[in-house]
């Protein structure tokens, strides 16, 4: 990889209900990793991360808001001049995918007109556990309804993958579904959108700015693992 | 109150506020006595000039150099006054207040006889009523560690001995302490001085008085900025914010509400318990159940507290910081006053205060520094997105712990100011970089290295150890209090005035959008027509707010599982807002009344009781929870504003069947026709109450007629209700007359709650009446109008909208015109009631009440035809506001238990003037109805007790037409910019220096005394011994 090349620089913003994951989502992309206990957000958490597509470098500029919904009206002081979006939702809570639309259209009609939103319904890894052994759930799920102590065990999908993605093609997104904890899915959606981003137009628009220089690590989106789609011709960063 | 509307409630902090906040008040009062007085601590050489207020429950004393002297005494701590002698001053009066733990206060008040004869009355009875409190001070203090500390010998031995030693007695038991007594105190004690700066507390205690009664001399300033010793700092916090008198006031609340709540779950707790880990996660008491359970008690507690705010992420790292130095009950005490007093608005739903000082701040850097804003705006760069994480956490979250907490010392002590001095310091510190920044990203790396480095020395190179000492923090406060003591409190004060109202408009705007965004269906309105819904919504909220506590319990409390979080901010009207909403969009829904008074000419609304708003308010409540969204109003408004002649006749049949089954009963068909009666209230002559009547006697008769054959009608079975129309029309009018008789209670063919009648029937009851028909047909529908909301209020959120009860307002003549003029919204009532009062006497007074349809009228229509635009009539409204030819009709005010007997009368009465006329009585009528609008007239004449007043009423109709759209008075809100630009010119004092403490001490304070350059003036010390030991003239024992 030549490093001197001049990243393209990419603002996402990351927007949803609070616990969805949004948190969880960024530390599995920038740091491959999946904790309990995070840095307090006030606001929004700025994290940066360089990967690589063919043969550019791209250079996420991550906003990771605080999921409050008072904070919802300084949302768009985030999301103003953003060329990308992530709105997450849960896939077990149906609230939370309301909230997704609401933000979706927010978005639409608020922030920059060719922003590239990505819906990504998180915590896959919930369901996919139950949706393999579902006929042994089956008889157990009578249990489970109540048993409200033991959340792991009791979500199921609110959200079919199918609904989701009629309504993401609907409404022109791009649409994950993935898991912060086992990583399935996460780093996709920062390629799929790295693709979709118009480089050059950036490139040429972008001023000539000051290099900054801070630890920015250079990850390799291949070395993810559960990531049997990232072959050679995308993103290799 | 709603959240949407809850920004109307805030107003600029008035005089009295802003003293009552800098004296550290507990609440907001009007001193009783304000006197010029000369005031000093016995055992110091120092007295200064200054006033001395009275308040119910404190005694306080305020330099006129506002930097040098301030003391508020609560005066359940007095336990002796006397009168000193004033042999050098005779005349003046001069006392001594002596306290609980001995210290002595000298006050001479600089008045006359009368004005100390007053204070001392005022005093007696103060003090009188606090004496019941006296006895619990002894015990409060024990809590104290200031109390501790005076008592104590802190062994003289240097701080590098044995820093850890002191912490060995037991403080936990004795008086009030935070985690940090168990979990260490962040950074290192020794190189915190915390041994020095200890004593000196000490010393100041003894000299000053101590908690709730320590008086801030010139050195305290000091010894607050060189920063608050750690075992010391919690209670120092609750002294300096006042929060210390809260808690003494209300001995055992705190626990009192965690007990009443225990077990209850709600929104606020929910979202607690997500954060409970992520504050100050790196501190070792938030890695264990003691800390995190104290965290969450305090949280929890607060919520309960304040409701309306609950709980605000940020809150939680404040809290976690506080719980380090102060106990929970502290700590409880002092978030209240940060959340309600210092810094109002910043943890709230809208966070509007959070907002309106990210704003002033930008301002300030504008001002301050002008080139490092242009660059900013030049690069698109958002200073709030740095900035406002130091604001809503007071640097906690930004800056190492020991830094933040002297920073919070400094803020606690000498106000907000302090968080805007800082980070313009932070900004002129790294203005170098910043000028380099491109985008908010890198702003935001900037600040994040600098905040993280503020301990290294400013000059690492430098050889001399003076210099290398020089941290870059101290650099900071340094250019913080000297570079930019130019911020006073006026400057925020009036910053925050300048920017309040737009702040909250766009706040309101950005709810308004979201609220549009989340309606899952809008009608038949479109956009335009939801946004204008919202503002009657908004409106009628702002005029009559919906109390948290009038929504059932489901709103905030039941809603507590995840699913449902996203709901929660819908806001949500009771039926009283209701009734407002509706009386707003609706023009039967409302009274109008013109008042003419000879002076002026207004139209009063205001909202008439009845049934029907209830009705409405239960058919709209589509999710069955007692109270209504906009969503439910747009739902509901659909349902009747686009309707047709038959839509409409189902529509209000349907309002009035209760529980939906196709059929009213005998009771709801009374309710119907009092519903119709009630709607057509204000309709001139009695042309409606003879439809009305008529209606109800056919009702009664039909209804009557097919219970006889059950279940003969079917709904919608046409052919069979022609039939029965028939039979009906065959029948003798007499003994239809009877048939309604029959149906007041006791009938025996039907119980009142049985089915009755159903829609078809009450179709046709309604069809054969023309007015009714012209009613449902047209009338109804467009009653409803959205056009009458006061763009102007909504658009000023100074203006507050729940004392506007008049809309519109012409003035006419000289006096109208000078009353005009100084209208506010203080005196407007008052001066119409005056001007009513003298239109009165001089019997120009009187009332017209507007009509809410206009159909049937009389003089005006005859105008009306000879208008050419006939499109006039889409809007009844216009059409209504030209009809002023209207007076009570007579049967307005009769008593609902005659109903029965007089409609009869009415009937008979109206028959001999109508003729059986097949047309509506209508504008646009043939020559026909000519002779019966005249009959009309006559009618309505005579009711207004003959007076004739054609002629003011076409001046009131005049007005009425080339009044400005609902003028009313807006609050100009131009700061003039000369008051800023002067506080930022005063120029600084400068004084001599006060030496206090040790040599050894001084070194420490050499960091303040680079940022304090001036001090105060005292009064010499030759007079000031004069005065403080004045001997005792004539015991005052109280
Ligand atoms: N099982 C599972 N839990 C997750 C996943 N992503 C996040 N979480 C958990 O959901 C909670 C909220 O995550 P966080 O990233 O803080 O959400 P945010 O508020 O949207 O930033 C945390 O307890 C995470 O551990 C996931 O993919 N699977
Ligand atoms: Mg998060």
């Amino acid at each position: 990889m030549s490093e001197n090349q001049k990243p393209v620089q990419v603002k996402l913003v990351l927007l949803g209900e609070a616990a969805v994951g949004k948190s969880s989502v960024v530390l599995r992309f920038v740091q491959n990793d999946f904790q309990e206990y995070k840095e307090p957000t006030i606001g929004a958490a700025f994290l940066t991360q360089k990967c690589r597509l063919e043969d550019k470098v791209i250079k996420f500029e991550i906003w990771d808001t605080a999921g409050q919904e008072r904070f919802r009206s300084l949302a768009p002081m985030y999301y103003r001049n953003a060329l990308s979006a992530v709105v997450v939702y849960d896939i077990t809570s149906s609230s939370s995918f309301d909230k997704a639309k609401s933000w979706v259209k927010e978005l639409q009609r608020q922030a920059s007109p060719n922003v590239i939103i990505a819906l990504v319904g998180n915590k896959l890894d919930l369901v996919e556990k139950s949706e393999e052994n579902e006929d042994y759930l089956d008889d157990v799920a009578s249990f489970d309804q109540n048993a409200v102590s033991e959340p792991s065990q009791t979500h199921s999908r609110a959200i079919s993958r199918d609904e989701a993605q009629a309504y993401a093609e609907e409404s022109n997104l791009l649409f994950f579904e993935t898991s912060a904890k086992t990583s399935e899915g996460v780093v996709e959606v920062f390629t799929e959108i790295a693709k979709k981003i118009p480089h050059e137009q950036i490139l040429n628009s972008t001023k000539s700015r000051a290099q900054d220089q801070s630890q920015q690590n250079n990850v390799s989106l291949n070395s993810t693992e559960n990531q049997p789609k990232q072959v050679g011709d995308n993103c290799a960063c | 109150m709603s959240q949407l509307t809850i920004l109307r409630g805030y107003k600029d902090p008035d005089k009295n506020d802003l003293l009552c906040d800098y004296l550290r008040l507990p609440q907001s009062s009007t001193p009783l006595i304000d006197l010029s007085a000369t005031f000093g601590v016995h055992g110091t050489n120092q007295v200064f000039y200054g006033n001395i207020y009275l308040f119910d429950h404190f005694l306080c004393f305020k330099s006129y150099d506002l930097r040098s002297c301030v003391a508020t005494i609560p005066l359940y701590s007095i336990r002796r006054v006397e009168r000193l002698s004033t042999i050098n001053q005779p005349g003046t009066l001069a006392l001594s207040f002596i306290l609980w733990h001995g210290l002595k206060l000298v006050v001479q008040l600089n008045t006359l006889k009368p004005n100390s004869d007053d204070f001392c009355n005022h005093l007696k009875r103060c003090l009188r009523d606090q004496l019941g409190l006296m006895k619990s001070v002894k015990g409060f203090a024990k809590g104290c560690y200031s109390e501790w500390l005076v008592g104590e010998d802190i062994d003289d031995t240097n701080d590098a001995n044995d820093a850890n030693d002191d912490i060995n007695h037991d403080p936990t038991s004795t008086h009030h302490h935070g985690l940090g007594f168990l979990f260490k105190f962040p950074g290192d004690p020794k190189k915190l001085r915390e041994k020095s700066k200890l004593r000196l507390w000490k010393d100041y205690f003894r000299l000053h008085g101590r908690n709730i009664t320590l008086v801030r001399y010139p050195q305290f300033t000091r010894l607050v900025q060189v920063g608050l010793p750690s075992k010391l700092r919690g209670e120092m916090w609750e002294i300096l914010s006042g929060s210390i008198y809260d808690r003494f006031s209300h001995p055992g609340l705190y626990q009192q509400i965690l007990d009443e709540h225990a077990g209850e779950s709600t929104m606020a707790t929910d979202e607690i318990e997500k954060d409970l880990n992520r504050s100050l996660p790196e501190y070792g008491a938030y890695q264990d159940p003691v800390g995190i359970n104290a965290l969450r008690r305090v949280l929890t507690a607060y919520s309960w507290r304040n409701q309306e705010l609950g709980y605000c992420q940020a809150m939680n790292i404040l809290v976690a910081a506080l719980l380090i130095y102060m106990s929970e009950e502290q700590t409880f005490w002092f978030l209240d006053k940060i959340c309600t007093r210092i810094l109002p608005g910043y943890y709230s739903a809208s966070m509007y205060g959070t907002l309106l000082d990210q704003k002033v701040f930008e301002h300030l850097v504008q001002r301050t520094m002008p080139s490092l804003h242009e660059h900013f705006t030049a690069s698109d760069i958002q200073l709030s997105v740095s900035s406002l994480p130091w604001f809503l956490s007071l640097y906690i979250n930004s800056m190492p712990l020991v830094f933040a907490f002297r920073i919070i010392d400094c803020f606690v002590a000498f106000g907000p100011r302090v968080l805007f001095q800082v980070g313009l310091a932070a900004l002129k510190v790294n203005s170098d970089k910043l000028m380099d920044a491109t985008d908010d990203g890198m702003v935001l790396s900037i600040f994040r290295d600098y905040f993280a480095n503020l301990e290294e020395s400013v000059s690492p190179q430098s050889s001399d150890p003076k210099v290398l000492n020089i941290t870059n923090f101290s650099e900071l406060l340094v250019v913080a209090f000297r570079e930019f003591s130019v911020i006073t409190d006026d400057t925020i004060i009036e910053e925050r005035r300048r920017f309040r109202g737009g702040i909250i408009k766009s706040i309101e705007l950005f709810s308004k959008r979201s609220a549009i965004r989340n309606l899952k269906d809008y009608g038949k309105f479109g956009v335009d027509g939801v946004n204008k819904i919202f503002d009657h919504f908004f409106y009628a909220l702002c005029k009559t707010p919906t109390p948290l506590a009038a929504l059932p319990p489901s709103t905030p409390s039941k809603l507590r599982i995840s699913e449902e979080l996203s709901d929660r901010t819908e806001t949500v009207i009771d039926l009283t807002t209701f009734r407002v909403f509706l009386s707003d969009i609706a023009s039967w829904a409302r009274d109008e009344k013109m008042i003419t008074n000879g002076f002026q000419q207004r139209v009063v609304r205001s909202v008439p009781e009845n049934e029907i708003y209830t009705k409405m308010f239960h058919k709209w409540d589509y999710t069955g929870r007692a109270a209504l969204g906009l969503q439910d109003l747009v739902k509901g408004l659909n349902g009747v504003m686009f309707n047709g002649l038959l839509d409409n006749i189902e529509w209000f049949f349907t309002l009035h069947d209760s529980d939906n089954d196709g059929y009213l009963t005998k009771d709801e068909l009374v309710q119907l026709s009092e519903s119709l009666l009630f709607i057509f209230r204000a309709e001139p002559g009695d042309a409606y109450l003879g439809a009305v009547s008529k209606f109800m006697t056919n009702a009664f008769e039909y209804a009557d007629s097919l219970i006889e054959q059950p279940q003969a009608v079917k709904e919608g079975d046409k052919d069979k209700a022609e039939t029965v129309k028939k039979e009906a029309k065959q029948k003798d009018p007499l003994s239809a007359t009877e048939a309604s008789d029959n149906c007041i209670p006791g009938s025996p063919q039907v119980n009142n709650d049985d089915p009755y009648i159903n829609l078809p029937t009450f179709r046709m009851v309604c069809l054969a009446d023309e007015l009714l028909e012209a009613f449902f047909d047209q009338d109804l529908t467009r009653s409803f109008s959205f056009e009458h909301v006061p763009q102007s209020a909504i658009d000023h959120p100074l203006i507050d909208l729940s004392t506007l009860d008049d809309i519109g307002i012409g003035s006419t003549g000289l006096v109208g015109n000078i009353l005009g003029g100084i209208f506010s919204k203080d005196n407007k009532e008052m001066l119409n009631g005056l001007a009513d009062e003298i239109g009165k006497s001089f019997g120009k007074h009187h009332v017209e009440y507007r009509p809410a349809f206009g159909r049937v009228n009389s003089q005006v229509e005859v105008e009306e035809k000879r208008r050419p635009a006939p499109e006039e009539k889409d809007s009844s409204i216009v059409s209504g506001m030209a009809n002023l030819l209207s007076s009570t009709p007579s049967w307005f005010s009769r008593s609902k238990s005659d109903h029965g007997r007089q409609e009869q009368e009415q009937v008979h009465e109206r028959e001999m003037v109508e003729k059986p006329s097949s047309g509506t009585i209508s504008s646009g009528g043939g020559s026909g109805e000519q002779a019966e609008e005249e009959a009309l007239l006559d009618h309505q004449h005579t009711s207004t007790n003959g007076e004739s007043h054609l002629a003011s009423i076409k001046a009131a109709q005049e007005a009425l037409a080339n009044r400005q759209a609902f003028a009313i008075d807006q609050r100009d809100d131009n700061d003039d910019d000369d008051t800023l630009d002067d506080s930022l010119h005063s120029t600084e004092e400068a004084g001599g220096e006060f030496a206090i403490g040790s040599d050894e001490d001084e070194d420490m304070m050499d960091e303040v005394d680079a940022i304090d350059l001036d001090d105060q003036h005292a009064i010499g010390a030759e007079e000031a011994a004069k005065i403080l030991n004045a001997p005792v003239d004539k015991d005052q024992r109280i």
